[in-house]
């Protein structure tokens, strides 16, 4: 995957190209400006100031856009004071990472940029643009930069608070174009997930990507159509409609017997041999030389309840980062190519950062350091260090921290 | 052992489960059961200290082999509140959760007086996964456990688990909220039931101790948030609120509340609805462990000052009242303390409503303390509380 542009959407109420001026200094280098002659000015002086220029609407080459959702804990519809909940009242977390990982997954060479805009209903603050960059960002791909109608209205009148939260967002672009090298890793992954995620797959496939990443387990999309490795992961996950063809059966059956997991579906045939009794109420359980089988008896047809049965499955024994006292948490972890080092993308998506989190990430890295978009000079953090783990405990951060492991 | 009858078969020898009439029909205080309570010091939780330490007082209580060979024993472990949950970075095990090197130690000491099958028995919060995998997110190792003896094993008890159907467990003496209560089977399918508890303060209740823990005996399918109306829900979702608040009845296949007219104020019915389950699954050993705990509340998601201790004390009774009172002492409490004295400012003592109840006396005259001395043992949560009282409540961070 590459990200080497760091896109924005210009406001649609600024025809004046006088606001360039603030993109002086930044990371922000592509301006998707909307159609129409009385933005000409702005799309001149952007050019003569060196940054790309494309129409908005208009596909731009060497670029996936996705749609996405404005990431965060997601508020009920009573108003913003009541976070509308999971099924088990776990506080339902919106984010794109998921999404960016599928788009980079289906064209690799292609940058993924997301198209989520700010509500105009909702005063959007520093942070949640802190977070809404960092979200698509840390999975490798780029937020398309929109501001709200509120502030790009302040913004361009001048108003010191909303210089404030421009300043905060630049940064924050500043923060991952000046870490690009990220882009670069590999996902650390307990499970890889197999499908087409088309057709009658889609919505199973994209959902369990989804819900697999909010219940925690971080896993490897592997795409149904290309010969995948399935190196380093506990278990693979075959969630789609129709059978397996012949070969991607023989490779996960090979991977089974040396000690591996697979947990599907009906649509995934017959097993060998007498399912384990009554491990499982949703699952017959089959032993297949060293590894195991789990066939859901029913087609899975809820992707949140598959998730979650998928987790304790696997075990959170596995588990490759555990948080504590962090609330609605997200991660994503990944290993540099030489596998010499790793950084662990950290999300809170409550309202602000916790006081005394603490966190464990699995693997053999024994030093850690933390940065953060205020704070971008890594620094070092308190870590005690645990059989196959290290186990940060957190400072007081804000809402995203990446920390770098070696 | 002084008493060889269960608390059921006492109350019932007694005429003391006359349904509704407790108050005419409960012993006098000076006629109710006593039982020794062991105390002992113990610094760590390494096993070199904490298994000879419990192996003593256990010998000291007349041995485990009386209560335990050949039976099926099971182990009420306290592990409130999600796993996800610290006081500050500290393990949950230091702070609010039974260690699971206690639970280890009493498997072993179990298995090792004849104990055929040990389990381990909690409602972790809001989940049907099993225990194993609740306890790995708090960072624990389940073989840890499970290894301890060769037949140790979990269930978790928050919905109808492993068993066919809900168990009915009545109130001997009536209730004084609930006549009876719908359970996991494992409270039902054992011989020997034991309640091992961590010593802390309560919000609620003001003391949880060995009769507290069994509040998390009651299914969340059943008497939680998630609860179905007519019929058990498949999976617990949330919390007791039901209990706490009486907001609504518990899944019409389970027996509603005595009178719905009483107080729906959680200081009145916790502790009552303690006593109602301690009642119907009386505890045939009580285990409170203090080598480390935490004092201002049961768990840290309790607002105030929460400070992390280490009292090194454990405490061991073959009956749950005495051995509550002892602990109550041991804390620095009077156990014959009343509604609006510390720690009961708020709530109804839970001891007294079960001396009432005829489940023991709460009278340190009246209890032999066997091993350490409670003077020279206590460790002064009441005097934090009360200096806690008066100073202002810090500012609380997001705990997640």
């Amino acid at each position: 995957m590459t990200a080497q542009w760091t896109p924005m959407r210009w406001p649609s109420t600024w025809k004046d190209p006088a606001p360039l001026g603030r993109l002086k200094g930044t990371a922000i280098d592509y301006l998707i400006v909307d159609q129409g002659d009385e933005f000409n000015a702005v799309r001149a002086r952007a050019r003569q100031q060196g940054l790309y220029v494309a129409e908005a609407g208009s596909a731009v080459a060497g670029v996936t856009t996705i749609k996405g959702e404005w990431p965060g804990v997601r508020m009920s519809r009573g108003g913003p004071a009541q976070a509308a909940s999971g099924p088990t009242g776990v506080p339902w977390v919106d984010s794109n990472g998921w999404a960016v990982r599928l788009a980079a997954a289906r064209q690799p060479q292609s940058a993924v940029w997301v198209d989520a805009l700010p509500s105009d209903n909702l005063r959007i603050t520093a942070n949640a643009y802190m977070l809404a960059i960092a979200d698509s960002a840390a999975h490798g791909g780029r937020w398309v930069i929109a501001l709200d109608q509120n502030l790009a209205g302040e913004l361009a009148d001048g108003k010191p608070e909303s210089a404030n939260t421009w300043k905060q967002i630049a940064a924050t672009a500043g923060f991952f174009a000046a870490h690009r090298s990220w882009d670069q890793y590999q996902p650390a992954a307990a499970a890889g997930v197999i499908s087409d995620f088309t057709g009658p797959n889609e919505f199973q496939g994209q959902e369990m990507l989804n819900l697999l990443a909010r219940a925690g387990l971080h896993y490897r999309i592997l795409r149904k159509d290309a010969a995948a490795s399935f190196d380093g992961l506990r278990a693979v996950i075959y969630v789609d409609s129709d059978a397996p063809k012949p070969e991607l059966r023989k490779h996960v059956t090979a991977f089974v017997q040396s000690g591996g997991m697979l947990i599907t579906g009906p649509a995934w045939g017959a097993v060998e041999g007498p399912a384990k009794p009554a491990e499982h109420p949703r699952f017959a359980i089959h032993g297949m030389g060293k590894g195991r089988i789990a066939i859901a008896h029913a087609a899975p047809d809820d992707p949140y309840e598959m998730a979650n049965d998928a987790v304790v499955l696997i075990s959170h024994r596995y588990d490759l980062v555990r948080f504590w006292n962090g609330g609605a948490t997200g991660s994503y972890y990944a290993v540099s190519p030489d596998r010499k080092q790793a950084v662990a993308h950290l999300f809170f998506y409550a309202n602000r950062g916790p006081d005394s989190a603490a966190v464990r990430i699995a693997g053999p890295y024994r030093s850690v350091k933390i940065a953060t978009v205020d704070q971008p000079e890594v620094k070092a953090v308190n870590v005690e260090l645990q059989k196959d783990a290290v186990e940060v405990h957190l400072p007081q951060v804000p809402q995203y921290v990446a920390l770098e492991l070696t | 052992m002084q008493c060889q009858l269960t608390r059921r078969q006492w109350l019932i020898k007694t005429g003391a489960a006359v349904s509704g009439a407790y108050a005419a029909a409960r012993p006098l205080a000076a006629d109710a059961p006593t039982a020794p309570v062991a105390v002992a010091r113990c610094k760590t939780y390494d096993a070199a200290e904490l298994v000879p330490t419990l192996q003593k007082m256990f010998d000291q209580l007349g041995g485990l082999g009386r209560l335990v060979k050949g039976k099926t024993v099971a182990m009420k472990v306290n592990l409130t509140g999600a796993p996800t949950y610290r006081l500050g970075y500290l393990p949950l095990e230091d702070t609010h959760y039974t260690h699971p090197q206690v639970i280890a130690a009493a498997a072993h000491l179990l298995s090792k007086a004849g104990a055929r099958r040990i389990r381990v028995l909690e409602s972790p919060w809001s989940t049907a996964d099993p225990v194993e995998e609740y306890i790995l997110r708090a960072n624990w190792e389940p073989r840890d456990i499970l290894n301890a003896a060769p037949n140790v094993e979990f269930e978790n008890t928050n919905y109808l688990g492993q068993g066919k159907r809900y168990s009915r467990m009545k109130v001997p003496f009536g209730g004084y909220v609930y006549p009876a209560f719908d359970l996991n089977h494992s409270y039902e399918d054992c011989d020997v039931f034991i309640s091992i508890a961590k010593m802390k303060e309560h919000a609620t209740a003001g003391v949880t101790l060995s009769m507290k823990n069994c509040f998390g005996l009651t299914p969340c399918t059943i008497y939680g948030t998630g609860a179905g109306k007519d019929e058990p829900s498949l999976v617990p979702k949330g919390g007791r609120t039901m209990v706490h608040a009486g907001n609504r009845q518990p899944s019409a296949s389970a027996p509603p509340e005595k009178d719905p007219s009483t107080p729906r104020q959680d200081t009145y019915r916790v502790p009552r609805t303690v006593v109602d389950l301690v009642s119907a699954r009386p505890i045939h050993l009580a285990i409170v462990e203090s080598i480390k705990t935490m004092t201002g509340g049961e768990g840290p998601w309790i607002r105030g000052d929460l400070q992390p201790v280490a009292p090194g004390i454990i405490v061991a009774g073959l009956n749950p009242l005495t051995t509550d009172a002892v602990c109550m002492s041991l804390m620095g409490f009077d156990p014959m303390a009343v509604r609006g004295t510390p720690p009961f400012e708020r709530c109804d003592s839970t001891l007294q409503l079960a001396e009432a109840a005829g489940i023991g006396t709460r009278d340190l005259k009246r209890i032999e303390v066997i091993g350490t001395p409670i003077a020279e043992a206590r460790f002064d949560f009441a005097g934090m509380r009360k200096k806690r009282q008066t100073a202002p409540a810090p500012s609380v961070g997001i705990r997640g």
